[in-house]
């Protein structure tokens, strides 16, 4: 089988030297640097996964991966972060540009286990591509599911959205999961601060539930490591701070459900099984989570399981 | 007669009925007529009949008059003005005292008052001769006299139709003379009066009234003086207030920046120690892995070995073919990596301990005292910890010259150099400017200059960046002065280089040119006089610690109240 090529950028050599010693015995590797030399790598080679730390001279990490993806965005990209690289990461949550974080000093183990699936994830967006999938139309309007407690809010939701797509309100995650159960959604947007669960969490189940529902978060702050969870754990579609333009959301959702209907068209991503890694807890059906009782368990069971699992 | 029953007469009530009871051999005739008409008729007064008989002369009896009671034109104002006096219902003040004490000397009568007259009593702040705090204004012979800028004297009350039937005159009070010169104040308003009082009829002579106005005009100049007074001691109080709340922002503000500044050295250090532990890391796991794959070799080697001596050939061919196939897996090439990797990663684990060491030397925990430190390695370290920010953005060029050791405490002044330092550097940073193209460059210049006050170090650091407009350059060591965004800087930074450096006994300057850069010069005695804190000898001495200051509060938390609007921005 041919080598995969993988391509690291780091201002510190012994960085390169470090990462290309741990994987040049699987990998075709090449190193840059520097942002510019990296984009010239990219354009005259057949690269599959960057990994750019994200402090250097005249680039920035997350602004190299912006032209990375523009100039070709199956390439997955992996941000290495040191402790004080906070700027960055949020925007990067919501142009995308970030497949993972990860944190310096990154554990060897994950960080190859990350950039298998970061391959796997690769081919697989070039076999979509290349594979002429007619998109399947939907023939009525899409559903779309907000979760917050403040009944207020979910009312100016339903206001701005109710005209264009079916619009179904939970003041819960219990509530949430009792709609997804029984409904076909194919965005939501939830408020962070929920009564029952913490909405990172709540998307995190989500994510492993529900994989074809494409999630918005709402908050009141930004807060690093909440993104790094959102992008890592959540695989969040965008990241809103309150107060935001009512115009911005509206696109954000038109997105998040063209992205829908592109996931469902594709064959289903299956991170862990591609891993071979069996599952601690076996996951609960969405008819078991609709049940109050089971929902902590529920959250509790994801957030081991991510503990667990070996990529970042 | 339910006034009579009220407390509030019953003092004045009997100041009159023992005076009364005194001097009833010289009262005058009592109008007996009167007392039909009077609320005193239904209780004969045990004094009436002997009087009666004594005066020869039957008094013409005067009717009590059915005029409305008078009323100030400009009552609301002057009530708002008394209101502002804050006096009534006061204790009473010696200088009141003296004067309405004169009054009643002056006047020859047995009762003076400090009468002052709101909405519905007179209330007495000053009296002579009587026990009396108040009586209802409708009865007051008072509320007349503030109708007036003279003196209204009434010589006696039962000959005037307005207070023959008052209860002030029939009752056991017994007025018979008042005399009332208004408080004027300087806006025009009555306040009240200095009043005297006799139970006797009597007439003031012109001196009399005249010192009486006098002393109400002092009366009022006094209330006047009063009012400035309280006045002031409200400022002043507030004043008080201000300051210490001001004094303990600051001293939050100090602490914050403190905090501040810690967290950004934290986080820039961490930020240097990942680094290298990122690699070290990541190597020292690879060359766990090829150690295990290393010592498969050898075991099989010695298992090779055992065979060889056993003579076992059949054996040992399988194994050394086995050996092949898995030498020819480990290409030689890596294993010579795996020699630079075990190099770099010391390297690794050396930065890191000197990082540490730095942070040690930057922060001098253990040095609370003055003690003799090489300042030239001060900068130093204090580049270092600011590494974080200057690296791959600007040039530091040093120039040290020989420095003798400073008496000084090194941590202070090394907080001051990475705040020169740290300004210097985020004056120069050049990207995103249309400097983009050059670099950013500090100076760092150390040397020893002999002047008429003994041997003073000097220490410059300057930059080449964008420098500071001429009217700022006034302000910069003001405290909470600042160009930076919020966040970014608290304009704490020089204010406290300032202190740090004069409680040295030394001086800080400045010198820029916008567009070119700005240059920083501190001075510093070899050995700073003792202008720091007195050492304490002994440990029982009572201790004039300052209070930890308070931390900041937190900062502001959303409650989970949320309106529906606030979640568009539009
Ligand atoms: N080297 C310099 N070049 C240009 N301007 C400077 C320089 N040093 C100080 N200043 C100006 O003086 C101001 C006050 O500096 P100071 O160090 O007191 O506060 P700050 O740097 O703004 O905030 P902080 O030190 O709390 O981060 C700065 O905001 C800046 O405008
Ligand atoms: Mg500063």
């Amino acid at each position: 089988m041919k080598k995969q090529t993988i391509l690291f950028v780091d201002d510190e050599q012994p960085i390169l030297s470090a990462l290309s010693f741990a994987f040049q015995r699987h990998y075709n590797i090449l190193t840059a640097q520097n942002g510019y030399t990296a984009i010239d790598l990219i354009k005259a080679n057949d690269v599959q996964v960057i990994v750019s730390d994200q402090r250097m001279p005249e680039m920035l990490g997350h602004e190299l991966l912006r032209h990375v993806k523009e100039i070709n965005p199956d390439i997955i990209r992996i941000l290495l972060t040191g402790y004080s690289d906070l700027e960055g990461i949020i925007n990067s949550v919501n142009t995308g540009e970030v497949f993972r974080f990860v944190s310096k000093p990154w554990n060897t183990d994950r960080l190859r286990e990350t950039i298998a699936l970061g391959c796997e994830m690769n081919e697989r967006f070039q076999k979509a591509r290349n594979a002429v999938s007619p998109k399947p139309a939907p023939s009525s309007k899409p559903h779309v599911l907000f979760v917050d407690t403040n009944h207020l809010h979910l009312a100016a939701l339903n206001d701005l959205f109710a005209q264009d797509y079916q619009v179904h309100l939970a003041g819960s995650v219990s509530e949430a999961f009792k709609v997804l159960t029984t409904t076909p959604v194919a965005a939501l947007i939830t408020e962070v601060n929920l009564a029952d669960a913490d909405g990172v969490d709540f998307l995190v189940l989500l994510h492993e539930q529900c994989r074809d529902v494409v999630p918005i978060l709402i908050s009141d702050s930004q807060d690093s490591e909440t993104a790094i969870r959102l992008i890592n754990e959540g695989q969040v579609f965008r990241y809103f701070i309150k107060p935001f333009q009512r115009k911005a959301i509206q696109d954000s959702l038109k997105l998040a459900i063209e992205k829908h209907f592109a996931r469902v068209s594709t064959e289903p991503v299956a991170e862990e099984s591609s891993l071979r890694i069996t599952p601690i807890v076996s996951p609960l059906s969405p008819a078991a989570l609709s049940a109050n009782v089971s929902l902590a368990h529920a959250l509790a069971a994801a957030r081991k399981r991510l503990q667990m699992r070996p990529t970042y | 007669m339910a006034f009579l029953s009220t407390p509030w007469l019953a003092p004045l009530k009997n100041f009159f009925a023992k005076k009364s009871a005194v001097d009833s051999a010289v009262t005058e005739s009592r109008p007996l007529a009167a007392a039909s008409l009077s609320a005193e008729a239904a209780r004969p007064s045990p004094q009436s009949s002997p009087q009666a008989v004594q005066s020869p002369v039957v008094p013409p009896v005067v009717l009590p008059s059915t005029d409305p009671l008078p009323v100030p034109a400009n009552e609301t104002e002057r009530l708002a003005a008394l209101e502002s006096y804050n006096v009534m219902d006061t204790l009473a003040e010696a200088e009141f005292d003296a004067l309405t004490k004169l009054a009643s000397q002056i006047c020859g009568t047995p009762v003076a008052l400090m009468s002052l007259i709101d909405g519905d009593r007179q209330w007495f702040k000053s009296k002579v001769g009587t026990d009396a705090t108040e009586t209802p204004r409708d009865i007051s012979f008072c509320q007349h006299a503030i109708m007036e800028e003279k003196v209204f004297e009434i010589p006696n009350a039962l000959n005037d139709p307005r207070f023959v039937a008052n209860p002030l005159v029939t009752g056991d009070m017994h007025i018979r003379f008042y005399a009332g010169a208004p408080l004027t104040n300087a806006d025009g308003y009555n306040l009240g009066t200095l009043c005297v009082i006799s139970p006797e009829p009597q007439q003031l002579s012109e001196m009399q009234k005249e010192s009486l106005r006098t002393l109400a005009a002092e009366v009022a100049a006094r209330l006047e003086l009063r009012r400035k007074q309280m006045e002031l001691t409200r400022k002043n109080t507030r004043l008080e207030e201000t300051l210490s709340t001001l004094t303990s922002t600051q001293d939050q503000l100090v602490q914050s920046e403190k905090m501040a500044s810690l967290g950004q050295m934290v986080a820039g250090l961490a930020h240097e120690i990942n680094t290298p532990l990122g690699y070290v890391r990541s190597n020292v796991a690879e060359l766990g892995e090829l150690h295990t794959e290393m010592k498969t070799l050898i075991d099989s080697f010695r298992t090779m070995q055992h065979l060889l001596t056993t003579g076992d050939y059949d054996a040992l061919a399988a194994k050394v073919a086995d050996n092949e196939a898995m030498l020819a897996d480990a290409d030689a090439a890596f294993y010579d990596l795996a020699q630079d990797r075990f190099r770099e990663s010391i390297d690794g684990i050396d930065r890191i301990k000197d990082l540490i060491l730095n942070l040690k030397d930057f922060s001098r925990l253990d040095e609370a005292d003055m003690k003799k430190a090489d300042l030239n390695s001060g900068l130093d370290s204090s580049l270092k910890i600011a590494g974080n920010l200057l690296k791959h953005r600007i040039d530091v060029v040093k120039y040290y010259g020989d420095l003798p050791l400073v008496k000084c405490y090194p941590a202070k002044l090394n907080q001051v150099f990475l705040n020169l330092i740290t300004n210097a550097a985020q004056a120069s940073d050049r990207t995103g400017t249309e400097k983009a193209g050059t670099r950013g460059r500090i100076t760092i210049a150390t040397s020893l200059t002999t002047t008429t006050d003994g041997d003073r170090v000097v220490i410059e650091v300057s930059d080449n960046g964008h420098g500071i407009a001429p009217e700022n350059l006034k302000k910069i060591f003001e405290p909470f002065f600042t160009t930076k965004p919020v966040g970014k800087g608290t304009g704490l930074g020089l204010s406290i280089a300032y202190k740090i450096i004069a409680q040295h006994g030394g001086k800080i300057s400045v010198t820029s040119t916008v567009g070119e850069g700005t240059a920083f010069k501190i001075e510093l005695p070899i050995a700073a006089e003792a202008t720091l804190q007195p050492s304490t000898l002994f440990a029982d001495e009572p201790t004039a610690a300052a209070p930890e200051p308070a931390l900041p509060k937190p900062p502001f938390q959303t409650d989970g109240k949320k309106k529906s609007a606030d979640i568009f921005a539009d």
